[in-house]
């Protein structure tokens, strides 16, 4: 069989996510308008889609003050570089247990709120894409816990679907994507769907070749489908994922190296993956290119 | 006005003071060694006298040092072009010979490395920030940079003083091609 990689690759940049990585990295950026300038200069740099996350301006802990979303997707929206706005709507499904003896209740870190909370700034700001996270599972910070049952996953799709937002699921190990694809049959979401395939976060499925490709065989030949490897593996698994079929995400949320001893900026790493890229013989594409692909519309946030 | 760094540098009070040249002592630790292996517990060499204060110019502005600099002469280990920028976030990087490193300003001229213990001092930059005195807090590396690589003998001059009033072996300065 023949090679079947992408020739026509649009780059993700995950701007700043919700992990603890604002102190160990003074580019990790935590405002709203460091998170829009950084997104901007990711899109300048090759970005066709720009992931965002907010944060406290202050402390740089995760938030999901609706205001801090609105301020980033003005900013974003005002800036003169187009892009496809991608927001996370994974916030507000985090379980901390107390200690094994006394799980209940829940302790400190735990935030759970409603699908329709969950999605409120979605609704909102009207972004082209927000994210799903297609399951429950582990992470390796204590006894934290990703929640997302069937039920939340029915309701806030169905939101989505409803809002014209197209839902990136977040395959982080092989039941999340059967989930989507569950998800699809129920007519919850529309196919063809967009997936990220999310390796390497520890405790979902881990980065090895054998176990991407195996997310990468299950993934339905109509859909589009992204990948990222968390970590070190950043760059490696953009050529991975171009090999593979498929599209690239980079960026600070995943991965805070450019090199050995070298703190990365957004738009070097994403200025690095669009190298890897074209040396491979690919093409990256822009936003209208992904927007006519998946089928987007750019919209106005609501006033 | 300055702001001094020698509490940060104070880990190095037990390095020997400057004034002999590093090149006599290093012979002198070999021949104390006895010829062999390096002693382990021979005191790391520096260009700085540590009992001198280190201090960063508060004339120092992030966003006005940005840019391409040419180091005219140094002591210790120097690229011959630096660029320094400021981050989206408001770190302060340097970028030479293809590799970069991310300061926080500590405060006016102090820039603390973010991934090792390293801090660069600013100690003198003149009001056109055209030249300027940058030096290690663990006295391993000083520079006079300036942003063009001839001229402005004056402010070359004006920068080796600082150096010297700064505590370093001005007498180690070479010339950087």
């Amino acid at each position: 069989m023949p090679l079947a990689m992408n020739k026509e690759v649009f780059i993700t940049c995950a701007v700043t996510g919700s992990g603890n990585t604002q102190d160990r990295s003074p580019h990790v950026p935590r405002s709203p308008a460091q998170i829009a300038d950084s997104a901007i200069a990711a899109a300048k740099a090759g970005a066709a889609v720009v992931h965002c996350h907010v944060r406290d301006p202050e402390t740089g802990v995760p938030s999901r003050k609706l205001e801090y979303y609105r301020e980033v997707t003005q900013r974003i929206r005002e800036a003169d570089v187009d892009v496809v706005l991608n927001l996370t709507a994974g916030m507000g499904g985090d379980m901390v247990f107390g200690p094994t003896e006394r799980p209940m209740p829940p302790v400190d870190g735990t935030d759970m709120i409603g699908a329709s909370e969950r999605v409120q700034h979605v609704a909102e700001c009207l972004p082209e894409i927000c994210t799903l996270d297609c399951g429950t599972m582990n992470f390796a910070e204590s006894d934290y816990v990703m929640t997302n049952t069937p039920g939340m996953l029915t309701a806030m799709g169905q939101m989505m679907t409803h809002l014209g937002v197209k839902p990136e699921i977040e395959a982080f190990d092989t039941g999340h994507l059967w989930y989507a694809k569950q998800l699809v049959a129920d007519g919850v979401l529309e196919a063809p769907a967009l997936v990220q395939l999310c390796m390497g976060v520890p405790w979902g499925a881990p980065d090895d070749l054998n176990t991407f490709m195996a997310m990468v065989n299950n993934v339905p030949t109509d859909w589009a489908f992204s990948a990222f490897g968390l970590g070190r593996n950043q760059m490696a698994y953009v050529a991975a994922a171009v090999l593979a079929g498929g599209n690239v995400r980079v960026g600070l949320e995943d991965n805070l190296w450019l090199a050995k001893g070298e703190l990365a900026e957004n738009w070097q790493l994403v200025e690095r993956a669009g190298s890897i890229i074209e040396n491979m013989g690919a093409r990256v594409i822009g936003p209208a290119e992904v927007r006519d692909k998946l089928g987007l519309t750019k919209r106005a946030p609501k006033a | 006005m300055s702001k001094s760094v020698e509490a940060l540098s104070s880990s190095h009070a037990a390095r020997p003071a400057y004034g002999i040249s590093v090149g006599w002592l290093c012979i002198t630790m070999l021949a104390l060694a006895g010829c062999g292996a390096p002693d382990p517990t021979a005191t790391t060499l520096t260009y700085r006298n540590p009992t001198a204060t280190l201090a960063g110019t508060t004339r120092f502005d992030a966003e006005r040092f940005t840019g391409n600099w040419q180091a005219r002469s140094c002591i210790g280990p120097c690229a011959a072009t630096t660029n320094y920028r400021v981050s989206q976030t408001g770190a302060f990087v340097a970028s030479a010979a293809g590799a970069t490193q991310t300061y926080l300003v500590d405060g006016p001229g102090i820039l603390r490395a973010a991934e090792d213990p390293e801090v660069l001092v600013v100690m003198w930059v003149d009001d056109g920030f055209r030249t300027a005195a940058i030096g290690t807090a663990s006295g391993d590396m000083a520079a006079i940079i300036s942003r063009e690589a001839t001229g402005g003998a004056d402010r070359i001059a004006a920068a080796r003083e600082i150096l010297d009033f700064n505590g370093w072996d001005t007498a180690q300065l070479r010339d950087v091609k």
